[in-house]
This record gives structure tokens, C-alpha cells and sequence, in this order.
């Protein structure tokens, strides 16, 4: 395993783990990000008591999550009444504070910050990132189909609504903002042991930017979208040339403000799970039934389709396939003149890429032959654009009914 | 003593400043019920523009005027990326919109305006050459034409608010939008033009920034927001006129305490003051005009 990707995996759990934190707090309409300074406090709690104490892992991780939920306990009962927008100035005071704190105190290394942690073995800390990273999902996922998820639906829309019912909404929040500092604190811990010391201009506001990207891009009604938002996110930082190293931030606000105008709810919201959970009930049922309609689908070509289903079933697929042609090409079959796989799964998704291009012209009251100006160099932006981007035709049309009052999970 | 005395006197001036642009972040609460965290960040950039102007063709009177146009202009421009979350009330989601536009444009003003250093305005706009001089303090003509000047746009947005009739429609949909618009009055309208109005608030506060501090840098954008903020929460939400008083409060103390405490922990002090007053008396000293 290359340290890159070692770096990938380690960095993408510690994100998904914060992101989560955040998620829980996000559901119930408190923006709190006590999880990004728990982090902070994790961190230099591990990298002070290896260093100085010689404390064992087992011994950091549990101290870690324990002092967080402390430190979390001493405003959590004030936190918890309040709206968003006071909670999410309190808790950006005190992240700022804390980094003062730290900032200035010699004992934590002051502004150089704690390096020289005893080594882990890379792999030993992937495996105890990736233990904890499922003990953590499987925990939340519990939380979010039992009656406290439904709950944290409640109190998400209307907070005295859910009070009338007999939901302690502030004693639900101080447990989660329990939960969440704890999650905070091992995700620190973590961190600390990853990059081998910590150093405090990492717990800044744009970290603060960079944790709500995570969870706004992936979905803040799901826990799911966070597990593709965090490591595409890391990856963008990474993969920027050097001498625009600056610009990540930016990327990071311009997604973020693009996700919200264009997609509210992030890439996963409600609407996609409600989704998944039909089709794996359609599997459940009968599956070979189900795979034959697959197959009818990628080989249809009247009819239309909107945007949704056009990005789904098109677009995201391909782009996979492309990334799996291109780890198959150079992993297994070595760096060969000829890129067989990826020359074999095209020609194998070309009609299916076909069928959803055609349909998706239809539903823009097009000709299929539309899709032939994607050979011309610059004019190929129009059609990408367009099928892309804008919506369909409203009503119906010559190529048949309207995308939008097709049910497309029975179809 | 005469040193305490320029403290105070200068901590008034900054104080009043601070409370205009409390009152820019006020009214967007009030009208449109968004917290536009990129507000001061806007006022910066408009800074900038004034000191790009001023360098291009060395005039001072089109620097201001350009200053002026390009707060009206960039807050203007931002108005559209909230319209939709005010219609449908997500104002946690135009928070944190308003939050990605002050980081892009932290990122933007320490990346390529100025390869990233703090801009100095020239010495002659401060005139602190002509200083009036009492024992061994000083105080710039800057600093006093700011204090003056502010105090009279202070006046006259008071006066608009409370004897205009556009100042009357702006109450009246704070105080209830759905009344309001009962009453015939048109709510994107009078949204646009509390928009606009921030934004000549900040235009305005951008020139007398630049006549009474004499420079700016990226940070100086989060630096005013977390002032504000302190002033707002401190004050309580959608109150103009305890805003006032907390704002100068806070700039008399800002003005002390900046003789005898590292920068650092000025910020950490205004921070330790929201959070106490957020946990322990979250509507404010003066209570929420709501």
C-alpha cells in the first residue's frame, strides 16, 4: 500500500466519523460543531499523553472520548435551547477560543503544536480507524430507525410541535451533543496518530467551512451521503497543483453554494433512499424479474426521462466504470499500450449510454440525433449542458408523456 | 490621562462604527430574517475596490464614490443566492451560504489582491498630519471626521426609519411580514430595498473605515463580523437602538483594552462574551424586538 493511499483511507474514515457528528446534530436543527473542537481536544490529548506518559492506544482513545464528553457536559444544558443561528455562533466561539488557548500555551507547543508520537503501523491504524468507523455507523444507523430517529424528524420540523408530543427535545440534544464530542474525540485521536502530531492552525474556521461542506454536499437528511462527500472532498485538496493550493477553499464555498441552490437536501437526500429501499424490496420479491427489467431499461429507446434519472442511471454509472476500467487497466493487466478493459466496458456500455442519452433528448423534445454533436470538440458543452442541466419539456410532448409523472421504480 | 481620553474618544469612533454596521446586519434579520455573516467581508472587499481606484488614478473623491458604488453593487449581486431561502424560510441554509461567501472572499482577498499583504491607505486621507494635539496624545482629523460623519448618517437613517414612508413599510414587515402584506405592501420589494440599503450602510462605513483606520487586510472582515456579532447577541437580535448603545459599550472597551492586551486575546475575550451571553441570557441585555 502506497502512502497516498494509506493517507486516503485514514483521512476519509476520520471525515466520515466527523461528518457524522455533525449530521446527528444538523437533524435536529442545532448546527453544533462541538465535534470539530472535541477533535482538537483529542488530538492534543493523544499527542500530550503518548509523548509525555507513554499512554497505550486503548487507554488515548477511551480518555479521549471520555475527557471530550466532559468538557462537551459543563454548556451542553445551555446549548440546548437554543435556535441555529446562536448555536452556531456559540460554537464557533468556542472552537475559537479553544485554539486561542492552545495557541498560547507552552505547554502544548504554543503555535508549533506537539510532534514526535510514537510510531503505529499504517496498517494497525487503518484497522483501528476502520473498527471504529463501523461500531460508530452501526451505532448511528440504529439511532436513525428507532424512535429516536423518528424523534429527530420531529424535532427537524417543527421543535414545539415535537415538544407537544412528549419529546424532551433539549435532553435529546444534550445527548447528542454527548455522542457527537465523543465521536469528535476519537476522530481527533485518530488524527493525531495519523499525521504523527498535531498543530493548531489545523482546527480553524476553514475547518469549520470544510466539515460543513462534507455534510451539505453528501446530505443532511441521511447519514449516507457523507460516506461519498468525505473522501471526494479530501481528494479535490489533493489532487489541485501546488501553486494552487489556495484555491481548495474556494472550491470548497463555491460547491457548497452551488449544492444548496441547485440541491438542497445534498447528492443523497430522503427522496433516493426512499428509492433504494423500493428497489431492494423489488429485488427481495422477485429478482430475476427485476434484473430482466434492468435490461429492458439500458436497451429502450422511445420514450423520456428527466434530469434525476438521466444523472443516476447514466451519468454516474459511466463515470464509475470509467474509474474501474482505469484501476483494472493499471493494477491487474499492467501499463499496456492497449487499455483492454477500458475499450471492453465501453463497447459493452455504449448501448445502454445510448438508450438514456436518447430518451433524455426525447424528454427535451429533441431528436436522438442530437447526441451526435457530443463528437465535436467545442460544440459538444451544448448538449452536455443541456441534457444535463435543463428541464424537460412540461406536458407531453411528441416523443411521449412527461418525465415527471412517470413512477419509474414500477416502470 | 490624556492618552485614556484618546482611548475613549477613538473607541466612540469605532464604536459608532460598529454599530452602523450592526444596524446593516440588523435590518437584513429583521426584514428578510437572513444572518448574512458575509456582510462585513463585502465591506472589505469594498475597501479594496476604493484602494484599487485610488491607486489607478489617485483621486480620493472618485475612490470614495467608487467605495460607495461597489458596497451597494456587491450586496446587491449576493441578493439573489438568498431570495430562495427567504421565500421558503431555511434560514440556517442562508447562513450557511452567507458563511461560504465570507470564506471565498477571505480566500480571494489574501490569494490575489495585493499578493495577500494588509492594503495601506495613504497618509494624507487619515490627515493625521494636522492632529489635534492635547498634552501627549493625539488624535487624527480622520478619526474626528469619521466620528462626526457617522453620527450624522446615524441621524438620518433613524430619521428614515421612523419618519419616511418607506422607513414605515421596512417596520412593518419586521414586525410582521405576513400583516404587512396583507396590508398591500410588496414584500420582495421591500426586501430588495433593505438589501440595498445594507448596502449603502456599508458602502458609507467602507470610506469612513478607510479615513479613520487607514488600512485593511483579509482578516479585518472577520475581525468586524465577530464584533458585530458580539454587539448583536449582546444587545439582542433585531434591536436597533440597544444595538447602538452595546456597539459603543463594546468600542470603548475595544479601545482600552487594545492598549494592553495582545490582538489574540482581544478576539478570545469578544468570543468569551457571546458565548456567556448566549448561554445565560440568550435574547439579550436589551431583549429581542422580534
Amino acid at each position: 500500500m502506497t502512502l497516498f493511499q494509506f493517507y486516503f483511507f485514514e483521512f476519509s474514515a476520520i471525515y466520515i466519523m466527523i461528518g457524522w457528528a455533525v449530521y446527528l446534530m444538523f437533524r435536529i436543527n442545532q448546527p453544533y460543531f462541538g465535534s470539530l473542537y472535541s477533535m482538537c481536544i483529542g488530538a492534543y490529548f493523544a499527542a500530550y499523553t503518548s509523548i509525555n506518559w507513554g499512554w497505550p492506544v486503548w487507554l488515548i482513545l477511551m480518555g479521549a472520548a471520555a475527557l471530550c464528553v466532559l468538557l462537551a457536559l459543563i454548556p451542553a444544558f445551555r446549548l440546548a435551547k437554543l435556535g441555529p443561528f446562536p448555536m452556531v455562533i456559540a460554537s464557533m466561539a468556542i472552537l475559537f477560543i479553544i485554539q486561542t488557548v492552545v495557541k498560547n500555551t507552552n505547554a502544548l507547543g504554543a503555535r508549533y503544536g506537539l510532534f514526535g508520537m510514537p510510531f503505529m503501523p499504517n496498517h494497525v491504524t487503518l484497522l483501528i480507524t476502520y473498527g471504529l468507523l463501523l461500531l460508530i455507523g452501526y451505532m448511528i444507523f440504529h439511532l436513525d430507525y428507532s424512535h429516536i430517529g423518528r424523534a429527530m424528524d420531529a424535532i427537524h420540523f417543527d421543535r414545539d410541535v415535537a415538544t407537544a408530543l412528549g419529546i424532551n427535545a433539549s435532553r435529546l440534544s444534550v445527548q447528542f451533543q454527548m455522542l457527537s464530542s465523543a465521536i469528535g474525540g476519537i476522530a481527533g485521536v485518530l488524527y493525531a496518530y495519523t499525521m504523527g502530531g498535531v498543530f493548531p492552525a489545523a482546527f480553524n474556521m476553514n475547518f469549520m467551512m470544510y466539515a460543513i461542506t462534507i455534510v451539505v454536499l453528501g446530505g443532511m437528511y441521511t447519514m449516507w451521503g457523507v460516506i461519498i462527500s468525505a473522501p471526494f472532498l479530501w481528494s479535490i485538496s489533493q489532487f489541485l497543483p501546488k501553486n494552487m493550493s489556495g484555491l481548495s477553499v474556494i472550491i470548497y464555498g463555491v460547491l457548497l453554494i452551488v449544492m444548496l441552490l441547485v440541491r438542497p437536501g445534498g447528492i443523497i437526500d430522503r427522496r433516493i433512499l426512499e428509492l433504494s429501499k423500493q428497489l431492494i424490496e423489488r429485488w427481495k420479491r422477485d429478482r430475476y424479474i427485476f434484473l430482466l427489467d434492468i435490461l429492458k431499461y439500458y436497451v429502450t429507446f422511445t420514450g423520456r426521462i428527466g434530469r434525476e434519472l438521466y444523472w443516476l442511471t447514466g451519468v454516474i454509472p459511466a463515470i464509475f466504470l470509467i474509474i474501474i476500467g482505469a484501476i483494472i487497466d493499471i493494477q491487474f493487466l499492467g501499463d499496456t499500450e492497449i487499455p483492454v478493459a477500458t475499450i471492453i466496458i465501453q463497447i459493452i456500455w455504449l448501448i445502454p449510454s445510448l438508450s438514456v442519452l436518447s430518451r433524455r433528448c426525447h424528454d427535451r423534445n429533441k431528436s436522438a440525433l442530437f447526441i451526435l454533436l457530443l463528437f465535436i470538440p467545442v460544440i459538444e458543452l451544448w448538449p452536455i449542458i443541456e441534457l444535463g442541466f435543463l428541464k424537460g419539456t412540461s406536458g407531453e410532448n411528441k416523443y411521449g408523456l412527461d418525465a415527471g409523472n412517470i413512477n419509474y421504480v414500477n416502470q | 490621562m490624556e492618552a485614556f481620553i484618546s482611548y475613549i474618544i477613538s473607541g466612540i469612533q469605532l464604536g459608532i462604527l460598529y454599530g452602523i454596521v450592526t444596524i446593516g446586519f440588523n435590518l437584513l434579520i429583521l426584514v428578510t430574517g437572513v444572518l448574512n455573516f458575509s456582510y462585513s467581508h463585502l465591506l472589505v472587499l469594498s475597501m479594496y475596490a476604493g484602494w484599487f481606484i485610488l491607486k489607478a488614478t489617485g483621486s480620493i473623491l472618485l475612490a470614495a464614490a467608487g467605495t460607495l458604488v461597489a458596497g451597494i453593487f456587491l450586496n446587491a449581486v449576493l441578493t439573489p443566492l438568498f431570495l430562495p431561502f427567504i421565500k421558503k424560510r431555511a434560514h440556517l441554509e442562508a447562513l450557511v451560504i452567507s458563511i461560504g461567501v465570507a470564506l471565498i472572499s477571505v480566500e480571494v482577498m489574501s490569494h490575489w489582491f495585493n499578493l495577500g499583504l494588509p492594503i495601506a491607505f495613504p497618509k494624507s486621507i487619515q490627515m493625521s498630519g494636522s492632529a489635534i494635539k492635547f498634552g501627549l496624545a493625539s488624535i487624527g482629523i480622520g478619526r474626528i471626521i469619521s466620528l462626526i460623519s457617522g453620527i450624522i448618517l446615524l441621524f438620518l437613517f433613524f430619521r428614515f426609519l421612523y419618519h419616511s414612508k418607506q422607513g414605515r413599510i421596512l417596520r412593518a414587515v419586521a414586525q410582521d411580514t405576513e400583516v404587512a402584506a396583507m396590508m398591500g405592501i410588496s414584500i420582495p420589494k421591500t426586501m430588495v430595498v433593505s438589501f440595498a440599503l445594507g448596502g449603502i450602510l456599508a458602502g458609507i462605513v467602507a470610506v469612513l473605515m478607510a479615513v479613520s483606520l487607514g488600512s485593511a487586510s483579509p482578516e479585518l472582515g472577520d475581525n468586524i463580523t465577530l464584533m458585530c456579532l458580539a454587539i448583536l447577541f449582546l444587545a439582542g437580535i433585531g434591536n436597533l437602538k440597544g444595538g447602538l448603545i452595546c456597539a459603543i459599550f463594546v468600542g470603548i472597551v475595544e479601545g482600552l483594552v487594545m492598549g494592553y492586551l495582545p490582538p489574540d486575546w482581544t478576539k478570545a475575550f469578544a468570543f468569551s462574551v457571546i458565548l456567556l451571553v448566549l448561554l445565560f441570557k440568550p435574547e439579550g441585555i436589551f431583549g429581542s424586538q422580534h
